[in-house]
């Protein structure tokens, strides 16, 4: 039987004027996952066709983005500022991202193309060799950005937001940099490192070589010289710190698709599932979070890697519009 | 399971590398707009988010919960949750629906603790849509308005002054020339009246 449920029928409904035998019909369109956003659709229509009341918009978002924590992860730079200076640097950094933004909207409508720009999705991980021969390694949800013109004959300098390895090729003269967002600079002169660059956190593990990291840190430019197995971590508020590892290969074993654990917590397990594949995690009880994991495993999905985590722990997940619920 | 969209629809770069430019601002719907905009310059995208569905967002929440203070608190936790998990990143569906669906499940969850059996009060999480559920939702909204129509005359005056506007008990006495007890008195009625006839929703 043709069931076609329209406009006017919907709006009939949400006024309150339907019939138990169109309410049926409307049941059997919804079956239909495809009539979902057209449900939305028309329902946002009609509540702005009959609305209850105007509410003051301005001052909600004004107070909605003046809540502390909607700030921080706003500007997700620094630590947090008092008063003033933090309007003005999150002023600061609005007029930054705005003009970041004015660029990638010349960029992508006008196809003037000053910088070649590569992404990778959730999920995805990929490799590139840049016009110079050194090779990027893109982990999942990264952005490397490069001069279109000049690259490898007046410059080599990358940018990072995200997470990618580098297997730079020598060239006698000519540095190779990867800038992020965070006031760090990695200078290579021919190397194989990994850098990390998402929310407050930023790390530099260095495989082969030697490279020279350029920060910030109480307010004045620090200069520091990595050793093969030296990993370097920044984070928000707190001191750096450089410490040597066994193996610095494997906090690049994410190219392969394989997750390394060495006691992790499920609670540092969950920022990695939302910087990989776009998932929050949710524990239903907070002694989950304090679980913890070793080993290496293979997997391609995000459910691949939940499944593994599960029946080690012989725990329960589910995901719900973009929510991985632990439970027991 | 369900992947985080990132269909060529929200991926600015590939649609100006397929179409050209002045065609493609005609065609791009509002939803892909601020898709694009939330990924360049997130603080602006959310900001043209918010203005564009806090109104009617809000207007839709006191349908179900008759109180414009409630509504807004309720939109604006919606807004801020999606902000600070930065679902924009992960919603599956369209922005809109999301939005609809979580404000309408929260309405839903903050009447049950009001007048659903106090025992049975945990708010979830919200949940899938399901058919079943969003018409149940509709459904609510329908009775709610009926019940509030059924009120006698005076009673639904202070209950729309009382809940619906926020006003205070001595105000309204003072308006409609009544005595804060009798006030009271209509109140206790209204709230009985909805808690009985709401009981079978809320479950």
């Amino acid at each position: 039987m043709e069931n076609s449920v329209d406009k006017h029928i919907l709006f009939e409904s949400f006024s309150g004027r339907s019939t138990p035998l169109r309410k049926q019909q409307i049941e059997d369109w919804l079956r239909d996952p495809e009539n979902i956003e057209p449900y939305y659709e028309w329902l946002d229509e009609w509540e702005r066709a009959n609305p209850q009341f105007i509410p003051d918009t301005a001052t909600a978002l004004t107070r909605i983005m003046g809540q502390e924590e909607a700030v921080s992860q706003l500007t997700a730079s620094r630590r947090k500022g008092r008063g003033l200076s933090r309007i003005f640097r999150s002023r600061l950094i609005a007029a930054v991202i705005a003009a970041l933004a004015l660029v990638t909207a010349t960029y992508a409508l006008k196809n003037i193309l000053l910088y070649r720009s590569m992404s990778t999705a959730y999920g995805e991980t990929r490799s590139v060799v840049l016009p110079d021969g050194s090779l990027v390694s893109m982990n999942a949800n990264t952005t490397v950005r490069y001069n279109r013109f000049g690259f490898g004959k007046t410059n080599r300098e990358v940018f990072l937001s995200g997470e990618a390895d580098f297997t730079v090729t020598h060239s006698g003269s000519q540095p190779f940099t990867v800038n992020t967002d965070k006031d760090l600079k990695v200078l290579v002169l021919g190397t194989r490192f990994t850098v990390y660059t998402r929310g407050e956190k930023a790390t530099v593990v260095l495989r082969e070589g030697k490279v020279q990291l350029q920060y910030q840190e109480e307010k004045k430019e620090q200069r520091l010289e990595l050793q093969p197995g030296d990993l370097f971590t920044a984070n928000k508020g707190a001191k750096t710190n450089v410490r040597h590892i066994a193996n610095p290969e494997n906090l690049s074993a994410w190219k392969d698709h394989e997750f390394l654990f060495d006691a992790t917590s499920l609670s540092e397990l969950a920022g990695m599932i939302r910087d990989n594949f776009g998932l929050s995690v949710h524990f239903e009880d907070q002694a989950l979070s304090e679980r913890s994991i070793s080993g290496s495993f293979h997997a391609d999905t995000a459910a691949e890697l939940l499944d593994v985590i599960a029946q080690l722990l012989n725990i329960h997940y589910t995901i719900r519009e973009g929510t991985v619920y632990f439970s027991e | 399971m369900k992947e985080p969209k990132q269909s060529s629809g929200n991926n600015p770069l590939r649609i100006a590398a397929d179409k050209d430019a002045d065609d493609q601002a005609l065609l791009m719907d509002n939803e892909t707009f601020i898709r694009i905009m939330l990924k360049d310059d997130p603080e602006k995208g959310f900001a043209v988010l918010f203005k564009k569905y806090y109104g009617p967002l809000c207007s839709h929440a006191t349908r179900f919960v008759y109180s414009k203070e409630i509504a807004q608190d309720i939109v604006s936790e919606v807004f801020l949750n999606f902000w600070n998990k930065r679902l924009f990143e992960s919603v599956a569906s369209t922005f809109r629906a999301y939005l609809y669906t979580a404000v309408r499940n929260s309405a839903y969850n903050q009447l049950k603790q009001e007048f659903g059996d106090r025992l049975a009060t945990t708010p979830e999480p919200v949940e899938d849509v399901d058919p079943q559920s969003i018409l149940l939702l509709s459904e609510l909204m329908t009775k709610i308005e009926r019940t509030i129509e059924t009120f006698p005359p005076q009673c639904q005056k202070v209950f729309l002054l009382s809940r619906y506007e926020g006003r205070k008990n001595r105000e309204i006495a003072d308006e409609l020339q009544i005595r804060p007890k009798t006030v009271e008195a209509h109140m206790m009625k209204a709230l009985s009246i909805l808690k009985k006839t709401l009981s079978d929703y809320l479950k």
